[in-house]
């Protein structure tokens, strides 16, 4: 009898033996995290796609698919001004609505260079500040633009809105590689008449792909197409290229961060003169110095910063840092955008001409916009990081 | 989809968590030393040494009911406690962001306090223990006194016999609730300290627990449930709790029972009136049948009836009385206190107790506990505690290799990682470390730190040619800790010529595909008192690489030794000798930091990017030590050894875009988007447009100087079957690296890139300087067929960074002790058996982040080795716990400037594998031979956290992400068909895919250094005694081999390369 239940004894710590081995084969390896946090880093990524990045798409849809209309009309009628002016109109509403979403270069629309799933669309929409005016004139006079494999073989700066803007509102008469160039004789036999005519004919082509490539991203993105943001609320399954919602989240924040790299460092820094500027401004270095509007992007900018911290409609960033309880820090986020955008609306006339003649509100926009990212940066993101001591186990534990 | 070893390693660890996770108390370390401390009380009390094991673990207390049950409840926790500790962890993290939160809000950020962060540490540290363990207090007690949770607590207490098995003997309602306290106590403290000190208070910590808790866990604490009666005596048990306090507390009596709540600290019972000191064991440990609440040998009753009496005490306890239980519990405490002396009701002092005398029944016991070590047999190898693999002059010469990666490639446990395709500056790992400059393992040359900073700037920017080197010896395992500072993954010792004792000499002149040219020539002359040595080395070759306007791709190189040698009568009692040794060594190469995309490599591998034309690396380095050497009679040897090194170097090399993209990430990005742009660039493609495009040029001027004095002591004694070798070492070591790293800006023009008007920057001027005191102790304890070798090294270091243009960074002061013990035994005349295990480290570079802590590891072999006349098999296994694996940043391996030489913590992790040869010789007819090899070496690792780490190499990690360049498998086979005229030798390498950073899962083009093979073919021939021809073809099928993404983007092996050469003078390399 007591043999009998020594043996039933064991059996049954062969039997809890191996269910513990087969528990942990069976479930999928995890981080532990801790769950609410994840669970408010899921509900801030099901509305990424559906609340904000979705609806920025659809109207640079719409605003890139009246550009390519435009375009077509003024290509048809390359010396008429009131068609190329309303291309130009059209090119405005284009990059209006296309400037919310710089600061959405997450999934497909990020650079394959630092992205998880980027696939470089933005760069094909618009690529700034990486531009080549004289590539693009190069490009007008020898008409590859034409050839059916362009897009295979063009780089982003002879394509894409920035492109746009040299053809769209360049001087007919002047080419960009200087006069010492050889594109100097070809551009003055083809005169202002056949550039306008080229560049009409590129604009279009160039048009059509920036709306194609708007749908694509917007097909990425949409619930009802690729889906990309369920992959970022769901890490680990099938085809999500992310490991946890972590590591999502810290793309959506990472792509936030234009605000600093390309909005006060290239956007204003670089006219201002604070940085890579061999004079005491530069104003040429604005981000479209034929088109002008350069202040209006930097509110866009704005506009997408804070659609994507409050998650626009649904829920965002904000929500995120709510459930840490930090409430002051989501006040203190939108206080600094609204500072920002009252600082943009100090400035009066064109940022080329204020970075000259309106320096002090300039600066004051420079900060204002910086003092945003700060706050992101330094507040926000080290709070995730707090990590826990790890007690030697004692009796009971 | 999981693979097969990552499925069994992660089975194994869930079952094994116990034992292998120090933060339990049953962790098979606090085990080991639970037992040693047992043996070490049982052996004081004359318990005679035969009868020891079995006093220690007794079968009776293992074979019990009690313990069986104990082990049901461990196992049954295993498979609830997934569901209970997930979110009490993830609570105990919500809660700690609540409180820095809240503080936040409240407070503002901290003011700054002006603590160092290594007081807020120790704070940190002393706060946390003290809250753990008050707090266990209050619930163990509350377990006791309030009768619901008493019904739970009883299946402890219900434990007939105390082994370190009752540890776990805990209901997992208990155990959730201690859980909780956990959580409740932790999150607080953890937000409170995060917001005092932002992040920087760091608790100390052992293997990653709480260094308090698990030093008293692991010296103490599996004495708390045993048979072994340790007191501390009356006056240290008001302060600290003893083992047999706790025992008491196990007592059948109630009295026993209701005193001794507490883990570690005593004045919480003798505060709150329950302290009892251990004067007598108690008669009985359990409890008696009417106390108890369940069958104690019926799991299921274990499980369900205590619930169901907790539920029905609470329901009987729902008055207003019993709820305010925590208060009158707070109060008594508060009473108590006016009554320390006060002693709860004796049990029997005489009585012994039932089922736990040192006298257990008897058993018998095994002596299965025996590791072991390597007993090197070639090459004039010391006997060593670990393993050790030699490659011997013979070898060398056969093969003719000019690059150290191919020379090691066949060696097992050793990764190595190209990057121009000569070896110029090896990537050498071992065992999983990092094989970045081979910066993680310890270089010498004939015993002496060659690196050009060991210490303050360990990347190897200098290697030894392989032309002058007559050996190697790779030593890892505990062998590794007679050498550092690095530790971890083991050393490399190269060999040089030693001084003649006759006039002898040899030229060899070689040439070969891609202009290559070599001469080397070495003379000597000699006496027995006396020699002398001249050796110079010269390699050239315009390199494999070609570039648009077929700039220069390849390098020179030359290197000279001169030694001399005196020595007194050889014939006396005393011998002295003195060696002095000089080395210069001068390169230029033109090597670039610059590869290409993978679309590229694809299409050329072999091409060069224009932007990268005209980077060059020039060193000049000198070297001088002086060995003093006396030999007393065969029994003592002192060698002590004066050395400085000196080393200039400037590299001058693309370095990054002024604002466009990183160029590692750049160049394994696809050609579209911006990454075109930039590659397009950097081909010549594209002309520079806009600041961004603009190419700067680093120049990183280095000076590094290195120098010390060493000493080592050996005393060799034997007697009858006993032999002892004790070996003391003492070295003390200063080095520093002066760095003035400037910035040239660069357009690319019509494919050249042009110095524009823009000014040089100086982007780093700092000065790096560390000194260190380091001792080791090896002995080498032989009895009959066992050898049992322990050894503890010391490293003190001081190190300390000034920039030029800032204040200098606070010295750090790292002192580290870094014992272990090898064994080796010789089961049977063909057959040894060993082992090993010990701490190894690398130290914190300086000017790394305050919370940077110094790579640690214990690292664990064992293995067998089988020598039969014609053939020897030898297998190891290895494992490296790391509480802490540090990145280290180099340039070349995708830091910035600013991060540079610092390290970045990658917290805990787990290298693991299986070394294995194979070799069999084949005598055959007309005075052959035929030699055959294989190794194959196998490596798993793990990181066991999940972080993001701004180290390029290892990025976003989560759990369970392998390490970088580390391949999983890796094996060489070689054919050496051999006679005394000629050797014939074919040697085929493979290595596995590799990562380019941490990662798990399916590898991705971007992320995968592909799986290599290479095979090179060697032959020589003697035409005479003093002329031989050889002849070497190396990647003899031309395979077009990826080596690494490492600097920037892809790196060929070189193809097909063929040398002839000619040697005239006396055999030998």
């Amino acid at each position: 009898m007591q043999d009998t239940r020594a043996r039933r004894s064991w059996l049954v710590v062969a039997a809890l033996g191996a269910a513990a081995i087969v528990q942990p084969l069976a479930c999928t390896p995890g981080v532990t995290v801790d769950p609410e946090l994840d669970a408010a880093f899921g509900a801030a990524l099901a509305d990424l796609a559906p609340h904000v990045i979705v609806p920025a798409l659809d109207a640079a849809q719409t605003a890139t698919a009246t550009l390519a209309t435009a375009c077509t009309a003024w290509a048809e009628a390359p010396g008429d001004a009131t068609a190329r002016a309303a291309a130009q109109t059209a090119w405005r509403s284009a990059m209006a609505a296309w400037q919310p979403i710089e600061v959405m270069q997450v999934g497909p629309l990020g650079s394959a260079l630092d992205a998880v799933g980027g696939e470089g669309l933005r760069d094909r929409v618009y690529s700034w500040p990486t531009t080549n005016p004289c590539r693009v004139d190069e490009t007008t006079v020898d008409g590859s633009y034409s050839d059916a494999d362009f897009f295979d073989t063009a780089l982003v700066h002879v394509t894409g809105l920035d492109a746009l803007e040299v053809l769209l509102f360049g001087d007919d008469t002047v080419q960009a590689c200087g006069s010492e160039d050889a594109l100097a004789a070809s551009w003055s036999a083809l005169g202002a008449e056949g550039v306008a005519a080229a560049r009409a004919a590129y604009a279009t082509v160039l048009a059509d792909d920036v709306a194609a490539r708007v749908t694509l991203a917007r097909t990425r993105w949409s619930p009802d197409g690729d889906d990309f943001g369920a992959l970022m609320v769901s890490p680990g399954v099938d085809g999500s290229p992310f490991g946890s919602r972590h590591e999502a989240i810290d793309d959506v924040f990472d792509a936030l961060f234009y605000l600093e790299s390309t909005t006060v460092d290239d956007k204003l820094a670089r006219p201002l003169g604070v940085a890579d500027c061999d004079t005491a401004t530069c104003p040429e270095a604005v981000e479209s110095p034929l088109a002008g509007g350069s202040l209006d992007w930097i509110r866009a900018n704005l506009d997408g910063v804070e659609a994507v911290f409050t998650g626009g409609d649904g829920d965002g960033l904000d929500d995120v840092v709510r459930s840490l309880g930090q409430e002051a820090m989501v006040t203190d986020v939108m206080d600094a955008i609204a500072a920002a955008r009252a600082a943009a609306d100090a400035i009066d006339g064109d940022l080329a001409a204020a970075v000259d003649d309106d320096a002090a509100d300039v600066t004051a926009l420079y900060d204002a916009v910086h003092h945003v990212t700060d706050v992101l940066g330094d507040d926000l993101v080290p709070l995730l990081s707090l990590t826990l001591p790890s007690e030697a186990g004692g009796d009971n534990d | 989809m999981t693979d097969l070893p990552t499925a069994l390693l992660r089975a194994g660890t869930a079952l094994l968590a116990p034992l292998t996770d120090p933060a339990s108390r049953t962790f098979v370390l606090s085990l080991g030393l639970g037992a040693v401390v047992a043996a070490s009380v049982l052996r004081a009390r004359g318990v005679a040494w035969r009868d020891l094991g079995r006093a220690v673990v007794p079968a009776a207390l293992w074979t019990h009911r009690s313990t069986r049950l104990d082990l049901q409840l461990l196992l049954a926790r295993r498979l609830i406690g997934v569901l209970g500790a997930v979110p009490a962890v993830g609570g105990t993290f919500g809660l700690a962001v609540a409180v820095a939160a809240a503080l936040d809000a409240r407070l503002g950020p901290s003011p700054d306090l002006g603590v160092p962060v290594w007081l807020a540490g120790v704070i940190y540290t002393v706060v946390l223990f003290v809250a753990w363990d008050a707090s266990r207090y209050a619930l163990h007690r509350c377990m006791h006194t309030v009768p619901a949770l008493w019904a739970l607590h009883q299946v402890h207490h219900s434990a007939e016999v105390l082994t370190p098995l009752t540890f776990h003997r805990v209901h997992p309602l208990e155990s959730a609730l201690y859980q909780l306290r956990g959580a409740l106590v932790t999150g607080p403290l953890a937000g409170l300290f995060w917001w005092a000190f932002r992040g920087e208070a760091v608790e100390a910590t052992l293997l990653g627990v709480h260094a308090g808790g698990f030093v008293l866990n692991a010296v103490f604490g599996n004495l708390r449930h045993s048979h072994v009666w340790l007191t501390f005596g009356p006056r240290w048990e008001r302060w600290w709790i003893s083992p047999a306090q706790h025992q008491l507390h196990h007592g059948v009596d109630r009295a026993d029972q209701e005193v001794n709540y507490g883990t570690w600290l005593a004045v919480w019972d003798r505060w709150g009136g329950t302290l009892r000191v251990a004067d007598a064991p108690p008669r009985a440990v359990g409890l008696a049948d009417a106390d108890r609440n369940h069958r104690p040998d019926d799991l299921g009753s274990v499980l369900v009836a205590p619930v169901r009496a907790a539920v029905a005490a609470a329901w009987q306890g729902l008055r207003p009385r019993r709820l305010a239980m925590a208060s009158v519990l707070l109060a008594s405490m508060a009473r108590a206190e006016d009554a320390p002396g006060e002693a709860p009701a004796q049990s029997d002092p005489q009585a012994a107790p039932v089922d736990t005398s040192a006298e257990a029944p008897a058993v018998d016991v095994t002596d299965d506990d025996a590791l072991e070590v390597v007993v090197e047999r070639r090459g004039g190898v010391p006997r060593v505690a670990g393993s050790a693999h030699v490659i011997d002059e013979a070898e060398l010469e056969r093969q003719e290799y000019d690059d150290v990666h191919q020379v090691l490639a066949r060696v097992p446990g050793v990764y190595v990682r190209g990057e121009d395709g000569f070896g110029l500056r090896p990537n050498i790992g071992m065992r999983g470390a990092n094989s970045d400059r081979s910066a993680k393992i310890t270089l010498m040359e004939d015993g002496v730190l060659f690196a050009p900073a060991p210490y303050a700037a360990p990347a190897a920017y200098f290697f030894p040619m392989m032309q002058r080197l007559v050996g190697l010896e790779v030593f890892k395992g505990p062998a590794a800790t007679r050498f550092g500072p690095q530790t971890i993954g083991g050393a490399l010792n190269l060999l040089t010529r030693p001084v003649p004792d006759h006039l002898t000499g040899q030229l060899d002149i070689a040439g070969g595909m891609y202009g290559t040219m070599k001469a080397h020539a070495w003379g000597g002359v000699g006496g027995p008192r006396w020699g002398a040595l001249v050796e110079g080395v010269h390699l050239s070759t315009q390199g494999f690489k070609h570039l648009p306007d077929d700039e220069p791709t390849g390098f020179g190189h030359q290197e000279a030794m001169v030694k001399l040698r005196f020595t007194t009568d050889p014939e006396l009692h005393v011998v002295h000798a003195v060696e002095l040794k000089g080395t210069y060594t001068h390169e230029q190469s033109h090597e670039t930091y610059l590869g290409v995309s993978l679309e590229d490599f694809a299409a050329d591998p072999y091409g060069r990017y224009a932007a990268s034309a005209g980077d060059v690396m020039r060193f000049h380095r000198t070297g001088a030590q002086a060995t003093w050497r006396v030999d007393i009679g065969r029994a003592v040897d002192v060698r002590t050894t004066l050395y400085h090194h000196w080393l200039a170097r400037a590299w001058t090399k693309v370095n990054r875009f002024d604002g466009g993209p990183d160029l590692h990430d750049l160049l394994l990005a696809p050609s579209d988007g911006l990454a075109g742009v930039y590659q397009a660039v950097l081909r010549g493609d594209e002309d520079s447009a806009g600041p961004d495009e603009t190419l700067l040029i680093g120049t990183n001027d280095r000076t590094f100087h290195s120098g010390g004095l060493q000493s080592v002591v050996r005393w060799r004694a034997s007697r009858g079957i006993v032999s002892s070798q004790l070996e003391v070492g003492v070295r003390l070591h200063a080095d520093d690296v002066v760095r003035v790293h400037t910035e040239d800006p660069y357009v690319m023009r019509d494919g050249h890139r042009e110095r524009t008007d823009g000014p040089t920057s100086t982007i780093l001027d700092a000065h790096s300087v560390a000194q260190a005191l380091a001792v080791h102790v090896h002995e080498d304890l032989g009895v009959g067929p066992v050898r049992v070798l322990p050894g503890v090294r010391v490293e003190a270091i001081r190190s300390f960074l000034q920039p030029a243009s800032a204040d200098p960074v606070a010295p750090s002061t790292q002192v580290i002790a870094l014992p272990g013990l090898g064994v080796f035994g010789q089961a049977t005349w063909w057959l040894d058996v060993f082992g090993g295990v010990y701490r190894g480290f690398s130290p914190v570079a300086p000017g790394s982040a305050a919370d940077t802590r110094p790579e640690t590891a214990w690292n664990y072999e064992v293995g067998a080795r089988a020598t039969l006349r014609h053939t020897r098999l030898e297998a190891v296994g290895f494992l490296s716990d790391y509480a802490n694996i540090t990145g280290q940043c180099t340039l070349s391996g995708g830091c910035s400037e600013a991060q540079l030489d610092t390290q970045f913590n990658g917290g805990k992790a787990l290298v693991f594998g299986v070394e294995a040869v194979a070799h069999q010789d084949v005598p055959l007819p007309r005075a052959l031979d035929l030699g055959m090899e294989l190794t194959y070496t196998y490596t798993g690792s793990r990181f066991a956290t999940s972080f993001v780490s701004a180290f390029p190499q290892y990025g976003s990690v989560q759990a369970g992400d392998a390490l970088p360049y580390v391949p999983v498998h890796q094996g060489a086979a070689r054919l050496v068909l051999s006679h005394d005229r000629f050797h014939i030798t074919l040697a085929g390498n493979y290595r596995g895919a590799m990562r380019d950073v941490a990662g798990q899962g399916e590898l991705v083009d971007t992320e995968r250094v592909p799986a290599a093979f290479t095979l090179d073919v060697a032959a020589d021939v003697a035409l005479s005694k003093v002329v031989s021809l050889y002849a070497t073809v190396n990647n003899a099928t031309n395979a077009v081999n990826l080596v690494s993404f490492r600097p920037f983007g892809a790196r060929p092996q070189a193809p097909i390369t063929a040398l002839f050469g000619l040697k005239v003078g006396a055999p030998g390399r």
